[in-house]
């Protein structure tokens, strides 16, 4: 089983105080799934209404999947503002 | 029967190769030509995958501002996917309209999900760096 992200990980630094975030997203993980569940009868609606031409189950998967597959990403942005430089990154895992 | 197979056999006589390492040379045989081929691994043989987990693009600049993105290839795929859900017809209208604006290709048939796993393979081979003349720098490829 392949679950979504935990924790989302923001740093900025630079000349100011650094500053550190760890958003734990896996506290949003029951509400997720109380959502997966309520979309269920939704796609079987959809599916029996549209007689296939739509697949919504196939839909909430993939959507699944795209929440899992964030793990790893990872952004880096540097900013030269004259002798110094600002960063920001952004990590999910 | 062949020369190479008249060799592998001789090999096995003399126990110079085992049986399972003979099996292995007669088939590899059957596949790509020579037993030499077969033997060496080196000459004929498709070339290992590459296991690909991220997409990078990195850009850097010459005042000291850099962007560097790492996207989980697992990311790609799921959007690709997603993508190839969406139903024929509206990829008829999309189709008709980027066609209206000289862009003349089938997504529908190019968005099929047996195809997805070959698109996102074939991306391994892209490596897309560019160089301006200020000195500014940005790749895009696969790791």
């Amino acid at each position: 089983m392949i679950f979504p992200p935990a924790i989302i990980s923001i740093g900025i630094s630079g000349n100011r105080r650094p500053l550190r975030l760890w958003l734990p997203i896996i506290l949003l993980w029951p509400f997720i799934l109380i959502g997966m569940l309520l979309l269920v009868p939704v796609a079987l609606i959809t599916q029996i209404i549209l007689n296939g031409s739509i697949k919504p189950f196939s839909i909430l998967i993939t959507l699944y999947e795209l929440m899992t597959a964030l793990c790893g990403t990872s952004i880096r942005v540097t900013a030269g503002i004259n002798s110094h430089s600002e960063n920001v990154s952004v990590f999910i895992q | 029967m062949s020369e190479d197979r008249k060799k592998i056999l001789t090999m096995v006589a003399e126990g110079t190769i085992t049986v399972d390492e003979a099996e292995r040379l007669l088939g590899a045989l059957g596949k790509n030509g020579t037993a030499a081929e077969a033997q060496t691994g080196v000459t004929g043989a498709a070339p290992a995958k590459r296991q690909l987990k991220y997409l990078r693009v990195v850009v850097d600049n010459v005042k000291g501002d850099n962007v560097n993105i790492r996207v989980p290839m697992a990311l790609l795929r799921a959007g690709l996917k997603l993508s190839a859900l969406v139903p024929p017809s509206v990829y008829a209208k999309v189709s008709d309209q980027m066609a209206e604006k000289g862009l003349d290709f089938d997504l529908n048939a190019m968005l099929k999900s047996g195809d997805i796993e070959q698109l996102v393979e074939s991306l391994g081979e892209l490596d897309v760096d560019v160089n301006s003349a200020t000195g500014d720098k940005v790749r895009v490829f696969f790791e």
